[in-house]
């Protein structure tokens, strides 16, 4: 006997990532699931956020990379709530930890929070955090095949932030190339950003761009 | 690893679907993996040996179906497999990603009665 189920496997990660989203929705938390590979320079983009906008929003980070070089306690002192997850040497997260992440950092409503995700382009793509939006960084040093090898990654990203551009020209780098895989993947509701963390090249778009994206969220 | 998470929540989504039926022996477990759904077939069955032990589900055999990803030309409104670049093998211009390729979930379970 053959007894037809068709049942999605990732269903029980979606439903806790629901409830994540529906209590984001009642508190106006604004959730950002960064991702990327190791070294790609999701770390710096996080930084770089907390710096330019911790004096005008409430901001909270959930690290689940152990590579990761935040300084919780340099954090900590801006006033940042800071929470380390640990992953047991997993390659994704997934949303039961992020809800008792979310649990214990007692956030106050209307903060910004920053999740970590581990340093891998496959694994993370398949798992709703329950976030509001979906950042990918991917640095130049990786090649601009990127999109064509983890179209998935790329897919479900709302922003792409290309990182470490002041090394393109040395390794290389095909822009049109990287940029037409991005185009395949995504139409033009993409969001793509080509910075330089080290020569602060294209920076300040990326600031005004998320100064605006959480200021009218959270006026609305 | 991803597939150790995975393949408990396969093993229970079988469990519950078993639940009101009666049967001898679970004989097969029909899994459908897209190729861009990130699932490693290998790893897979690997975790399934080990997590099925002492469950209602042990010696059953894990069937994984594989579909492969289609892109779309919206020109010759044709599917073709992925090249190296995404461009249409008859016309050259770029295709779309399409749902076929991320397939991930049980379809079927065959048991003795
Ligand atoms: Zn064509």
């Amino acid at each position: 006997m053959e007894i037809k189920v068709i049942k999605n496997i990732l269903e029980r990660n979606q439903n806790a990532a629901y409830n994540i989203r529906r209590l984001a929705d009642e508190n106006k938390w604004y959730i950002m699931n960064v991702m990327g590979s190791p070294g790609a320079g999701k770390t710096s983009f996080i930084k770089c956020m907390i710096e330019n906008l911790k004096d005008v929003f409430n901001i909270a980070v959930i690290e689940g990379d152990v590579a990761s070089t935040i300084d919780a306690q340099q954090i900590a002192s801006y006033g940042v709530k800071v929470l380390q997850i640990n992953t047991g040497g997993a390659c994704h997260l997934v949303a039961d930890s992020i809800a008792e992440a979310i649990d214990s950092l007692a956030l106050t409503p209307q903060t910004v929070v920053f999740i970590e995700n581990i340093g891998n382009l496959i694994c993370p793509s398949s798992f709703d955090l329950g976030e509001n939006l979906r950042v990918v960084v991917s640095s130049a040093a990786e090649g601009d095949d990127k999109p064509y090898k983890y179209p998935i990654m790329f897919e479900k990203a709302d922003v792409v932030v290309l990182s470490k551009i002041d090394i393109m020209d040395a390794i290389g780098f095909d822009k049109q190339r990287y940029q037409k895989g991005l185009e395949a993947i995504k139409d033009k509701d993409l969001k793509l950003f080509e910075v330089s963390f080290r020569t602060k090249e294209g920076v300040e778009g990326l600031i005004d761009y998320f100064y605006t994206l959480l200021d009218s969220y959270f006026k609305k | 690893m991803h597939e150790y998470f995975v393949t408990r929540q396969l093993v229970k989504i079988a469990e519950d679907a078993l639940k009101d039926v009666s049967f001898k022996r679970v004989t097969r477990i029909k899994v459908v993996v897209g190729e861009l759904s990130g699932i490693i077939d290998e790893s897979l069955k690997f975790y399934f040996d080990i997590l099925t032990k002492g469950t209602i589900l042990e010696g059953a055999q894990l069937k994984i179906i594989p579909k492969k990803a289609l892109l779309y030309c919206q020109k010759c409104s044709e599917y073709f497999e992925r090249t190296k670049d995404f461009t249409c093998p008859k016309c050259l211009s770029l295709g779309k990603l399409t749902e076929h390729g991320k397939e991930f979930y049980i379809e079927s379970i065959e048991v003795d009665d």
